[in-house]
């Protein structure tokens, strides 16, 4: 702790201030959040974890390379490999226009980028098979409904806001200085973004797509409006965990679903690293 | 290269930043662009670099009408108010960004890059980031990337503003001495008139939108083409009276004038061209020459280093400042509550037509 004391004085001494509490509200307050912690987040963790090696790692691993399994996880990263980079692009672009451009609606588009959030993921899934179902609005000669496109377009609709929600402040916050700087030194609009907006925003823009991908490969309401369920084919990992538990093959189920867990776990620890890396630089 | 600017309006939202304005810059000289804020000097300048582009009017770089061309083939050095330093760049490689984006040879992008270090004395630096620098130092090296690639104008907007005031001074005189050892014409931004005064060999004095006049700094300060121009140079008291044929009348002081209308006049006196007297009575009149003196009650003295400011109060004009050498109050035991006469070294007479 003395390492500490030096710099963070002024502090330590405000959080000295704010826990002038009683002890005992101190510690019923922690008790409570720590009860609620274990009963809503540890023990079903840990449920999960326990069911799935129930009977061991063989069966444990047999449930993960089956070829239901095996599809389904090879669709999940097929989906997720299509509407990250498309939300990524998206992102940019939109974050881009709305930063430095003044046009009508800007307000709108705001708005709008926040829809998937406020969208439940069911509607959202009913909203594609009204549009390129069989009696839809469009008719294409692609099969959509019940096959891959749909399951990457109602994918790619609900993580819309990530990769956008992320940059927009970032790039508020920079202004268009340092690109005014580029181009008075002679760079093109494209050496520009390359050179000088996409490395500065390069943390922003990562953190945002990891969760992009979380939620990509976690996303089941809306997918399962759209995908018609047919093992081996239009089943993602999600789905696929609901058929197992469906049929009663519990070990199974848990099985699969620690491949999610497990992604939400990493996802969690990349978030964090780049929160105390970007704080770390910041303080500089 | 000299620089011409006809006619160029532009305004933002119906408020106009830019009023018809027309000035030459000529080739190889430092100037400043001095006005008080909002009144278009930091429009003009982007505007100069093609960041803005003027709604009428036509800029030219030497023969060449650049009105149209994009900003990356103006050929201008620019450097931001706040240095717009590329962060996630070391201070070389942001030396070397006007190079690398043009594919010059490594060879020659190394070689450049020590040049400019050498030349903005930052040596040692070159592998540090931007967020590693004290303020002057990023200046410097705002400076250094945008003389990299050779421009034919440098621009600088603000350069010593977020800089505290010693560093300022330092800067200063350094980028006076650069100025004279490149020879680049450079134009920059200030509000400050002293550091125009102390660092252009030229001054252009905006206000609201417009030009208001232009020519060499000493031209400028000594004669002013308006009362703002006057006002604005700083250290200005002033005195409301009229004019007749051949004289000014501001209360019990007339002036020279060199006229001939009949109009009401304000003469406005530089707190240095104002001289202290002792009082010999309220009738003072001088028997060697025509000006007369005001008399006034010394309200507040304050000494500032070697020199003193005197707050005089007259019952014709109010409160007037009156700037003297330190050595000369003394000499003079001007104190607070004392009547004296104050006399007219030299002023500048505008009527109202």
């Amino acid at each position: 702790m003395a390492g500490f004391a030096g710099g963070l004085s002024s502090r330590t001494t405000e959080r000295a201030a704010a826990q002038r509490e009683a002890p005992w509200v101190r510690r019923t307050l922690i008790a409570v959040v720590l009860l609620f912690l274990v009963v809503f987040v540890v023990v079903p963790l840990v449920t999960v974890f326990a069911s799935a090696f129930r009977d061991g790692i063989a069966p444990y691993w047999r449930a993960l390379v089956e070829p239901d399994a095996r599809s389904a996880i090879r669709l999940t990263l097929i989906v997720a490999a299509i509407a990250v980079p498309l939300n990524v692009a998206f992102g940019i672009a939109a974050a881009w226009a709305i930063t430095r451009f003044h046009f009508p609606g800007k307000r709108v588009l705001v708005t709008l980028i926040d829809l998937p959030f406020a969208v439940s993921p069911v509607i959202a899934g009913m909203i594609f098979v009204l549009l390129f179902g069989a009696q839809g609005l469009f008719h294409v000669p692609l099969k959509v409904i019940f096959a891959l496109p749909g399951i990457v377009l109602v994918t790619t609709f609900v993580t819309v806001p990530f990769v956008a929600r992320e940059l927009i402040p970032a790039l508020e916050a920079r202004g268009p200085a340092q690109e005014l700087a580029a181009l008075t030194l002679g760079a093109s609009p494209w050496q520009t973004f390359l050179r000088v907006t996409l490395p500065n925003l390069r943390w922003p823009l990562i953190y945002g797509a990891i969760l992009c991908t979380a939620r990509a490969i976690g996303e089941f309401g809306a997918v399962s409006v759209v995908s018609g369920h047919i093992r081996g084919e239009t089943n993602t990992v999600p789905l696929h965990v609901e058929i197992l538990y469906n049929d009663f093959q519990y070990q199974a189920a848990f099985a699969v679903a620690t491949i999610l867990v497990g992604i939400a776990l990493v996802t969690l620890a990349l978030r964090s690293a780049i929160e105390w890396h970007v704080q770390r630089k910041r303080r500089q | 290269m000299q620089i011409r600017i006809e006619h160029v309006s532009k305004a933002f939202d119906e408020y106009p930043a830019l009023d018809d304005v027309s000035v030459t810059i000529p080739g190889g000289e430092l100037v400043a662009l001095l006005g008080p804020s909002g009144s278009g000097k930091t429009t003009l300048l982007r505007v100069i670099a093609g960041i803005e582009t003027p709604e009428r009017g036509r800029i030219w770089f030497g023969d060449d009408d650049v009105t149209d061309r994009p900003i990356q083939q103006r050929n201008v050095g620019f450097v931001f108010q706040d240095y717009a330093l590329f962060e996630h760049m070391t201070v070389a490689e942001n030396i070397a960004f006007g190079l690398t984006v043009r594919k010059r040879s490594h060879v020659d992008v190394a070689a450049r890059v020590r040049e400019l270090l050498g030349r903005v004395q930052l040596e040692a630096l070159g592998t540090r980031f931007p967020r590693e620098l004290s303020g002057g130092q990023r200046q410097r090296v705002a400076l250094a990337r945008a003389l990299a690639p050779g421009p034919t104008l440098l621009l600088l907007d603000e350069p010593f503003g977020a800089l505290d005031a010693r560093v300022r001074s330092e800067l200063r005189s350094w980028m006076r001495k650069l100025h004279d050892e490149l020879h680049v014409t450079s134009v920059f931004v200030t509000h400050d008139q002293e550091e125009a005064l102390e660092v252009a060999d030229r001054i252009v004095i905006m206000n609201a939108g417009k030009m208001e006049q232009a020519g060499p700094a000493g031209e400028v300060f000594d004669r002013p083409a308006s009362s703002f121009v006057m006002d604005f140079l700083g250290g200005v008291n002033v005195l409301r009276g009229s004019v007749r044929r051949g004289v000014g009348v501001f209360g019990t002081l007339s002036l020279p004038w060199d006229g001939d209308a009949t109009s009401a006049a304000t003469a406005y006196v530089r707190s240095h061209d104002l001289i202290l007297h002792p009082s010999p009575g309220p009738a003072y009149r001088s028997p060697t020459d025509d000006t007369s003196g005001l008399p006034v009650v010394v309200s507040h003295v304050r000494r500032i280093g070697v020199a003193a400011r005197v707050i005089v109060t007259s019952p014709d004009h109010g409160e007037l400042t009156v700037e003297l050498p330190f050595h000369e109050l003394q000499r003079l035991g001007v104190e607070r509550g004392a009547e004296m006469i104050v006399r007219v070294r030299s002023a500048r007479i505008f009527t109202e037509a």
